[in-house]
């Protein structure tokens, strides 16, 4: 599997809070990639460096061998890493196919001189894109404010879809979800790497973590304390690195 | 193992159809209040439902709906522009100066009271994009600086004597309607076009709805509200053209309160003061309503200052029913 992202050493730090200290992992293309770690781990301040909001202070990304230098969220969707935030930044009031295309809408011209949008374009396209992930969304006029909270993941992941995403990030994409529409957010991020797109997935839900993610890393204080194929660790392995594998052995918690 | 169809509700109605009724519940407000008022004066006074009347209606409502129109874009985006009024004032004192006093030609005077309008919707917007005030608190301010230039302008008093060929704008009629009336017909259909159909009434919307998400998807939040205000600025001194020659006179007080109808006609139609919500039919339908309350209370010969409390409590009466609206959904 080729690199898709190199993170090396990467160095973050709040005041006193040392929120990483020299984080380094790699990201191959399609593969989804887990991290856990108890509150305060360090595990939204990493993403954060990736998808452009924090610049590390030491350390360095890399993007298929390049180096990035990320100065806003804007470029980094630009370089094709999508981040899908807990708040989702979809606009309610809009329905489904205006929020996919929101800032790209597709035009075609009116009476020969007016630019318009063209929304058989739109509803076309998101047809065919919804046929496609199985999201349980009526239809592209129906607005987010009417939709599920796991619809509206299934929005957010849709546009990274549409818009051939590199990385798609998701920041505990199901916290606020039912059991069902938690396994279909799942099932949403196996099929962006079923498209060639890669993931991470930050999930306190470790059974739910571990079905997922093809590996995944373990984040203890700001540093990365270990990592694994999905396949050769366990629930148990995970919980012992996040409760500091260095310190006494804890037992799994209630 | 089919777990998938039991995340679907039994019935999940389409999204047009959502729509649709929302459409419906919205513009079903206005229209069933305008009926009712129809009816209610049409019983107090006879001559309400004369052809004179409803011309005298006609070129009320198109200054009310033209105020609506532009606070229609500014609401859609949750701003407010309560300086429309003295706007009003200061672009109709511009036009009547530069036509009585200076003998410019009409047009040319007509493009420069639209100019003013602009350089003071694009203050506010500036203001608001660059110097982070509250749209609410800039729009305040450009209403003390307005009404304060257009009152210097002349030291307070009206201009009269416009030219024949001005008064038209107002007195002219075409099919049956007056021209002004045309006017803000035209203004509204393009308006509703640009709402409805072109990234620009999109990315207004979205604005309204969430900018945040409009931000992050790379749209220029700051630019777009400069154009949204400068434009709005237009329309008012738009407004202001149409009142002079509605009036036949320019004062520094035209257009005094204007702005509580167009928020009223605005969030009677269905707008929303929280944003990312607004139709130009809705805001037209509600500007018809606040004319036919004022024309009406007049006509059944209620004191104009009774007038100035229904229109209050309409003001906060609407705002109320929005507040229900967003808690419906
Ligand atoms: N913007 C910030 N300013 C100051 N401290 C922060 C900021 N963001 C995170 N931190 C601190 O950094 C540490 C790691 O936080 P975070 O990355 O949010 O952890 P996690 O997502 O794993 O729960 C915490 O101690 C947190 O308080
Ligand atoms: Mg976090």
């Amino acid at each position: 599997m080729t690199a898709l992202l190199e993170v090396k050493n990467v160095k973050k730090r709040f005041g006193a809070v040392e929120a990483l200290r020299g984080v380094t992992f790699t990201l191959g293309e399609g593969e989804v990639l887990g991290i856990a770690g108890d509150n305060g781990a360090g595990k939204s301040t990493l993403i954060k460096t990736i998808s452009g909001v924090h610049r590390p202070d030491q350390g360095e990304l890399l993007l298929k061998g390049t180096p990035l230098q990320l100065r806003s969220p804007r470029e980094a969707r630009a370089a094709g890493i999508e981040t899908i935030y807990q708040d989702l930044a979809l606009a309610d009031h809009l329905g489904v196919g205006a929020n996919i295309f929101l800032g790209r809408e597709p035009l075609r011209w009116a009476l020969g001189f007016l630019p318009v949008i063209d929304t058989a374009k739109i509803a076309q396209e998101i047809t065919n894109l919804l046929g496609r992930i199985e999201s349980h969304i009526p239809d592209h006029e129906t607005k987010v404010m009417d939709l599920s909270g796991g619809q509206r993941q299934a929005v957010a992941i849709a546009r990274a879809m549409y818009w051939k995403a590199r990385l798609v990030i998701m920041d505990e994409p199901t916290a606020a979800l039912a059991a069902m529409e938690s396994k279909n957010v799942v099932k949403l991020a196996r099929a962006l790497a079923d498209e060639g797109i890669s993931v991470i997935f930050i999930d306190h839900n470790l059974p739910e973590l571990l079905g997922v993610c093809d590996r995944v890393m373990v984040m203890y204080r700001g540093d990365k304390v270990f990592e694994a194929s999905s396949k050769e660790t366990s629930q148990d392995e995970l919980v012992r690195y996040m409760t500091g594998y260095s310190l006494r052995d804890k037992g799994v918690e209630a | 193992m089919n777990d998938s169809s039991a995340v679907r509700p039994a019935s999940s109605p389409k999204g047009a159809q959502l729509n649709l009724l929302r459409y419906l519940r919205q513009l079903g407000f206005a229209l069933i209040s305008i009926i009712v008022l129809v009816v209610i004066f049409s019983l107090l006074n006879g001559r309400f439902f004369s052809y004179a009347n409803w011309y005298h209606i006609a070129q009320q409502v198109s200054m009310i709906a033209l105020l609506a129109v532009g606070q229609t874009f500014v609401v859609a985006t949750a701003g407010i522009d309560i300086s429309q009024g003295s706007v009003l004032a200061l672009t109709a004192m511009t036009c009547a100066i530069l036509i009585v006093t200076f003998h410019w030609p009409v047009l040319l005077a007509i493009l420069a009271a639209l100019l003013v309008g602009a350089a003071a919707g694009w203050l506010v917007g500036f203001s608001i994009v660059r110097l982070n005030v509250p749209p609410f608190i800039a729009t305040l301010g450009m209403l003390a600086i307005a009404l304060g230039l257009a009152l210097l302008s002349t030291d307070g008093t009206p201009i009269f004597g416009l030219p024949q060929s001005f008064l038209n704008i107002s007195e002219g009629r075409f099919l049956g309607i007056p021209h002004m009336a045309w006017i803000a017909l035209v203004v509204a259909v393009i308006a509703a076009f640009v709402l409805n159909k072109t990234r620009f009434g999109r990315y207004t919307l979205a604005i309204g709805s969430n900018a945040e998400s409009a931000r992050r998807v790379g749209i220029n939040v700051s630019a777009h509200l400069l154009w949204i205000y400068s434009l709005a600025g237009v329309v008012s001194a738009l407004t202001g053209v149409v009142y002079v020659a509605y009036t036949s006179a320019a004062q520094p007080t035209a257009g005094n309160n204007y702005e509580l109808y167009s928020i009223a006609a605005v969030v009677i139609g269905g707008g929303s003061l929280f944003g990312g919500v607004g139709t130009i039919l809705g805001s037209f339908l509600g500007a018809l309503l606040m004319t036919v309350l004022k024309n009406g209370t007049q006509l059944a010969g209620i004191s104009p200052y009774v007038e100035e409390v229904i229109l209050g409590v309409v003001v906060i009466g609407a705002v109320y029913i929005d507040n229900l609206r967003r808690r419906l959904r």
